[in-house]
């Protein structure tokens, strides 16, 4: 035991000594972890606990009962039961109701007494004091802001009171830091509850500690005589016997003439085939159907008990902190890796001096096992410190992202267990091949400083190839099924084939290395270099391949994208506006055509260049054809779309066809040719209402969905006599609108659409491409970082027997730009079959009116992927020969 | 007559294999009292580390066997040539006999603290240690806070501290400069009349000439032995 | 205490080609160690300078102070450390050779009959002079040794790589004790560690001469080690 004690303290020694190393791991570790820590605490802050719902609904309290459609009478009936069923139990009463109040918008307005312990929590009192008596009213900020008061002032609010209202203090809700609450004192409701048009809400929450079983024996109670006492008597005693199908509750709510009705169609002829559902149909569309739905007032319980035992929408957030963390640390591990290869090859002697000195191999892999968890607790801890402190700092932007009061730390202890261990396990596992090696080596050569040269493993390939069939056979077996486990499932197979291939990168570059005698001297090192130390370079090859597996798989799923959006028609351009109708001062009406003020208030907003406001026609552009064999995402028929979604066919005005500015458009409807504005130039034929005419497709960029996708020239309008039109206004700008003119379009109550290039998925994906071709460049800075604190030693010795400083540059440049290779080589590959097998899966098409693309399909963008793989090994090898510095000429004093 | 502390049977040692294959040791046989220091010379190749590391089972050899206080190593586990290292041999070498993070007392005791000896013993051993190679003041200082010749001094301690008493040492002056290289020798020397034993490669012959026994090696065989006279006095014509 | 001190039996002669003897006496114990022939065109000088040292030593002491002969017995014995052990006699016959080479004067006995010594204008120079030259080494050439290997080369009476292992091995032996003796010393006696120290640099010497000898009878195809016949190991088995 005191053995290990002795190991470990060399271990710790060892890792206060290489102080820079140290820390650089340290901070590895760390970055991923805190990161874990603040996404998991939003993600927690995000979403609410049980207690946290249960406080939302209950307060203090322990039972919640809601007098559903209350009656008068009901709320007393409920206390004094309670009073006989348990003195000890408190009742304390809350009404809610959503109004409309002018300058403020839908407030959701409460009374309840603050003071009580029981609401506590309902409510946080965020400034001033809770209203109590009459007069008194208490806001959320957003209602305060909005009405422009603060605590102390005097507002009216005439739906509530007929006098002026005091404000006295700022509330909020407690997991949310907006939404508009006015609070009135207690009972305040009640005064105006028959002058409000909205039903006022009221419950009882009743608190101690036998609540719960009250509420059992209240809900007996309620059943047996309650509903006696409070549900109406029915229209027509006894119910008729014909009747006697019909649910004993709904019979309750229907009136005498109702029921008469009922009796009489259940014997006539209308009723059908099946008069029983016919009657029963009918009779909840007279209860349920019209504008004021009729109920039978009812208690609803909600426990504290059920609030706890149903999860929140996310089960755990830590799962998502573990996630985010692994992620990042399946990375760290590939570098923290490399770097321990390396600082084991550095100290190869002292290791054999340790072996010398009696330490066995148990001992010395302590040592560099240690060191590693050493440096993955240090990190973790100061990951967890630093993502707290992130958390707590951010606090104000956080709660404005989460919309919600953070009480407390808000992160839990689970959010930071699953990263630490993570973080951990992905640190020791990173160790323990260089402590394994380390422990493997002689000691006779350890002593030399001589790592011998072992010959690759014959299992690594095998198993390597093994791992990534296994993994592609999880993810797809996993893709298939639904099940909550297959997700995790999926992860496991992605990690399995990832780290299959990595496996082979060692192999690949032992035989890389028997070219070396081809090549001249730098090269020569760097492939002998990265054949003899390969557990370093082979954990470096991977950690560049991970990374390089984001790029490459951004770009086919952008390819494969856009190839699918294809048959949809061509991106929209950014510049068109297409104002298809206005809304009526009735918000629910949005079919008002567009008018020429609409177009001109736009105009006056952003600059157009060119306007066109052309009628639309209502004709069918093609039929629902059915197509054989193939099936929709949902499983049904797959249909041949239509062009856009309602207004298919444009007469080819002059103005449209010059806003559009397309010479062949122009040309073709001169020439009387009908015009599909698709995707490609070419001859085609559409079908209009039935009857098919000769076209020409060209490929224009137009508003998808909004704009029609088929023009006749004014000559043909003729054939279609009765067709209903609608103008709309096509508008081209000259930019872009900015964000605020856009607001301003949009307060305008047009129905629009365009006016914006939402980011297409590809340019989403060039930028993801980009930000991890930054990543690569500093994963690949820090890899050699650590190649290099390795290779100076020998780079000493090359540079004393004549080669120039800056033979270091070249020979680190080289060594970067071909471990780059090999990676790039890996991932190319990896990467498709990751798409691939993802998206084999899907075995459904995607159709439009330009085509149809199986969503298995996976088009690969092949110059765009040999370009990536040719380029950047060589960008990669030119910014490291240009950004390390040479050898030093006199080299430094070695500390022994 | 006392029982040799390390003795070696026939040693053979072949190194690689086919056209690389070297016969480093040839039948080589060597006891090392208690008390004696033993002095192994000959020139660079002749075996001399490639016999130091059997003593001091680092290596296995291909033929012989090598006995260390009454244990055979061929009969020993992994596990218990370590301890065999820790308890009964120690080795210094010609440079970083030290290792760089642990201090010139932590390094003594690591062999004492890796066999589970409690940390305060071990420090305490170490200390006496340190004094009895004059190092007295300086059990905290780091190995890169020590000239050449300390670091060597401490290495020697460590040989031999607490139930060590075989001193394995690989040409412990070859960094060093005459005069220090003398004062190692001294220590070494003093350190076998109070009863060590010590197994010394040089070449040095004015430093193998604080041996006991000279030992000389040639192609892995022993060439020729000289055997200090037991006392000044015996009067030994040797022409 | 033990006081070492130095005698030498034989080879006072100032061309020796015989071993020479020395008795090396610590304390109670002494070593009779002999200083190979070799060593003529080293040791025969000093031990002239022996002779003549009896000559320069007094001469370098009457300098300092006049004295009469046992007085300056003593001063020249304590002065080398009692590594010289001179003949009182020799004394006064050295002293009487000063005064009759004008290097020194006497006077008239005093009341115990005791002649004093004092050294005159010539003899002052001539201590300066004596001071001033080097010490002549290169005699080199006829010792036995070489003459040895050479003639175990011509006539192949034996190997010349066994006359070398002979020979390293007795010198290894003295080099060893002389070390032996050195670490004995335990009071840094200065001239008595001078002495050792010439010894073992000489032995030193020696060896490495032998060792180049070797490499040389390497360079030679006839004695090569594969050609030459080799020494099985066991038979130079020494056991303790
Ligand atoms: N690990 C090894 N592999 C191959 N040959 C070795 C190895 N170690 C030593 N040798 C060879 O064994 C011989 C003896 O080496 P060594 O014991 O180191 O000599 P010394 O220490 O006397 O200079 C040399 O010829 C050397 O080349
Ligand atoms: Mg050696």
């Amino acid at each position: 035991m005191n053995g290990r004690r002795a190991a470990f303290k060399v271990a710790t020694r060892n890792a206060r000594r290489n102080r820079k190393r140290t820390i650089f791991l340290v901070l590895l570790v760390a970055v991923p972890v805190g990161l874990g820590v603040v996404v998991g605490g939003i993600v927690r802050a995000s979403s609410l606990s049980p207690q946290e719902s249960a406080q939302t609904a209950l307060g203090a309290a322990d039972v919640q009962v809601y007098l559903y459609a209350a009656v008068p009478g009901v709320s007393e009936w409920v206390r004094s039961t309670v009073g006989d069923l348990s003195p000890a139990t408190s009742v304390t009463e809350l009404r809610q109701a959503g109004v409309r109040i002018p300058g403020v918008g839908f407030a959701q307005v409460w009374d309840l007494d603050g003071s009580d312990p029981a609401t506590e929590g309902l409510l946080l009192l965020l400034d001033g004091d809770w209203p109590r008596a009459d007069g008194e009213v208490a806001v959320s900020p957003t209602v305060a802001e909005r009405l422009n008061v603060d605590v102390g002032d005097v507002v009216e609010l005439q739906d509530l009171s007929t006098n002026e209202l005091e404000v006295v203090g700022l509330i909020s809700r407690p997991f949310s830091s907006e939404g508009s609450d006015i609070l009135i004192q207690p009972r305040g409701l009640v005064s105006v509850e028959g002058s409000l048009d909205v039903p006022v809400e009221s419950s009882l929450l009743l608190s101690g500690s036998e609540a719960e079983e009250v509420a059992d024996q209240l809900g007996a109670a309620w059943y047996n005589e309650g509903q006696q006492l409070y549900w109406p008597e029915p229209a027509v005693d006894p119910k008729p016997s014909e009747l006697a199908f019909l649910d004993d509750q709904m019979y309750l709510l229907l009136a005498e003439a109702e029921i008469y009705e009922l009796v009489d169609l259940l014997e006539s002829q209308e009723a059908g085939s099946d008069p029983v559902a016919a009657v029963q149909q009918l009779a909840s569309e007279m209860v349920y159907g019209s504008g004021s739905p009729r109920s039978l007032p009812d208690l609803y319980f909600n426990t504290r008990t059920q609030w706890l035992a149903q999860g929140s929408v996310i089960d755990d957030p830590g799962f998502v902190s573990t996630g985010a963390s692994t992620l990042l640390l399946v990375e760290v591990a590939f570098i923290t890796g490399a770097a321990f290869a390396a600082g084991t090859r550095r100290r190869l002697r002292e290791i054999g001096l340790m072996g010398a000195n009696g330490a066995s191999v148990k001992h010395i892999r302590i040592t560099v096992l240690g060191e590693g968890l050493l440096i993955g607790s240090v990190g973790a801890l100061s990951g967890v410190l630093v993502g707290l402190g992130v958390f707590v700092l951010a606090r104000p932007l956080i709660q404005r992202y989460v919309s919600r009061v953070l009480v407390g730390v808000g992160v839990a202890i689970s959010d930071v267990i699953g990263p630490v261990v993570v973080a951990l396990v992905s640190v020791l596992l990173a160790v323990w091949i260089p402590a394994r090696t380390a422990s493997k080596v002689p000691i006779t050569s350890a002593l030399q400083g001589r790592m011998p040269a072992l010959a690759p493993r014959k299992w690594v390939i095998p198993v390597g190839i093994g791992c990534a069939a296994v993994g592609v056979l999880l993810v797809s077996v996993s893709l298939a099924s639904e099940s909550g486990l297959a997700n995790v499932l999926v992860g496991v197979g992605a990690v399995l084939l990832v780290g299959g291939v990595a496996l082979t990168a060692s192999p690949i570059l032992a035989s890389a290395s028997r070219l070396a005698n081809q090549v001249p001297a730098a090269g020569r090192l760097v492939l002998r270099d990265s054949g003899r130390n390969r557990t370093r370079s082979a954990v470096a090859v991977a950690a560049i391949m991970v990374i390089l597996l984001a790029p490459i798989t951004a770009v086919t799923v952008a390819a494969t994208t856009t190839e699918k959006d294809l048959v949809y028609g061509l991106p929209s351009p950014g510049n068109h506006l297409v104002l298809a109708s206005s809304f009526s001062v009735d918000l629910s009406d949005y079919s008002n055509p567009i008018s020429e003020q609409d177009v001109a208030a736009v105009e006056a907003i952003v600059p157009v260049t060119r306007t066109a406001l052309f009628d639309t026609l209502d004709l069918r552009v093609a039929t629902n054809e059915m197509i054989e064999g193939q099936e929709s995402q949902d499983g049904g028929p797959v249909f041949v779309a239509n062009f856009s979604d309602g207004d298919d066919v444009a007469v080819g005005t002059e103005d449209l066809l010059a806003a559009l500015g397309d010479p062949g458009v122009t040309a073709s409807i001169a020439a009387g040719e009908v015009v599909v504005l698709g995707i490609e130039s070419k001859e085609t034929r559409v079908n209009l209402n039935g009857r098919e005419y000769p076209a020409h497709e060209y490929p224009v960029e137009v508003v998808k969905w909004s704009m029609p996708r088929v023009l006749i020239p004014e000559a043909m309008l003729g054939l279609f006599p009765d067709v209903p039109t609608r103008p709309i206004a096509l508008l081209v700008l000259e930019r872009s609108p900015t964000n605020d003119e856009y607001n301003e379009i949009s307060s305008l109550g047009l129905a629009f659409n365009g006016g914006r290039s939402p980011m297409s998925d590809s340019t989403a994906y060039l930028i993801a491409s980009g930000v991890s071709l930054l990543v690569v460049l500093i994963v690949v800075s820090l890899v050699t970082a650590v190649s290099a604190a390795e290779v100076d030693e020998e780079l000493r010795t090359i540079v004393a027997v004549g080669a120039p400083g800056s033979f270091r540059r070249r020979f680190l440049g080289l060594l970067t730009g071909y471990q780059t290779l090999v990676a790039m080589l890996l991932a190319v590959p990896l990467g498709l079959g990751l798409v691939w097998v993802f998206s084999s899966a899907q075995d459904f098409v995607y159709a439009g009116p330009f085509g149809l693309v199986q969503a298995s399909a996976v088009t690969v963008p092949w110059p765009q992927i040999a370009v990536f793989a040719a380029v950047l090994p060589i960008s990669i090898g030119v910014l490291t020969l240009t950004s390390v510095r040479s050898a030093p000429v006199t080299p430094p004093r070695r500390a022994s | 007559m006392t029982e040799p502390i390390l003795s070696m049977r026939r040693l053979g040692k072949t190194h690689g294999v086919g056209a690389q294959r070297v016969d480093a040791l040839v039948s080589v046989d060597l006891d090392l009292l208690p008390g004696e220091l033993v002095a192994i010379t000959g020139r660079s190749g002749s075996g001399k580390t490639t016999l130091l590391n059997m003593a001091g089972a680092l290596d296995e050899p291909t033929t012989g066997e090598v006995i260390v206080d009454g244990q055979n190593l061929a009969t020993l586990s992994k596990q218990e040539l370590a301890r065999v290292r820790r308890v009964s041999v120690g080795y210094v070498f010609q440079q970083f006999n030290l290792l760089p993070s642990l201090t010139a007392a932590e390094n003594i005791s690591l062999p004492l603290e890796l066999d589970g000896m409690k940390p305060a013993l071990a420090r305490e051993l170490a200390e006496k240690s340190l004094d009895e190679v004059e190092l007295g003041g300086m059990a905290d200082r780091y190995p890169d806070q020590l000239s050449g010749g300390e670091q060597q001094r401490v290495a020697i301690a460590r040989g031999l501290v607490g139930p060590r008493s075989v001193l394995l040492a690989d040409e412990p002056t070859g960094a060093l400069d005459e005069a220090t290289s003398e004062s190692i020798l001294k220590l070494i020397r003093s350190r076998c009349d109070a009863g060590a034993a010590a197994l010394l490669v040089t070449h040095e012959p004015a430093y193998a000439a604080w041996a006991d026994r000279v030992v000389r090696l040639r192609d892995g065989r022993v060439e020729g032995i000289s055997v200090r006279s037991k006392t000044p006095s015996s009067t030994a014509d040797l022409s | 205490m033990s006081v070492p001190s130095c005698e030498l039996l034989r080879g006072l002669e100032p061309v020796i080609s015989a071993p020479i003897w020395v008795r090396v006496v610590v304390g109670k114990k002494s070593l009779d160690a002999h200083i190979l022939s070799m060593y003529y065109w080293y040791i025969p000088s000093m031990y002239g300078g022996f002779v003549v040292g009896i000559k320069e030593g007094l001469l370098c002491l009457l300098v300092k102070n006049e004295g009469h002969g046992y007085q300056l017995k003593q001063d020249l014995e304590s002065a080398t450390s009692d590594t010289w052990q001179l003949n009182i006699g020799q004394v006064y016959t050295t002293l009487q050779r000063l005064e009759r080479d004008g290097l020194a004067t006497s006077h008239s006995p005093d009341a115990d009959g005791r002649v004093t010594y004092s050294v005159t204008d010539h003899g002052r120079a001539a201590a300066r002079d004596w001071m001033a030259q080097p010490v002549d080494l290169a005699a080199a050439g006829r010792d036995e040794i070489s003459l040895k290997l050479l003639m175990a080369l011509v006539s192949g009476v034996e190997h010349p790589r066994r006359v070398i292992e002979v020979q390293r091995g007795s010198i290894m032996g003295l080099l060893q004790d002389y070390t032996a003796l050195k670490s004995d010393n335990a009071h840094d006696d200065f001239a008595w560690l001078l002495y050792l120290d010439r010894l073992i640099f000489s032995a030193e010497a020696e060896l490495r001469w032998l060792e180049r000898v070797e490499s040389r009878l390497d360079d030679l195809p006839a004695f090569s080690p594969t050609v030459g016949e080799k020494q099985p190991a066991e038979s130079m088995e020494v056991t303790p």
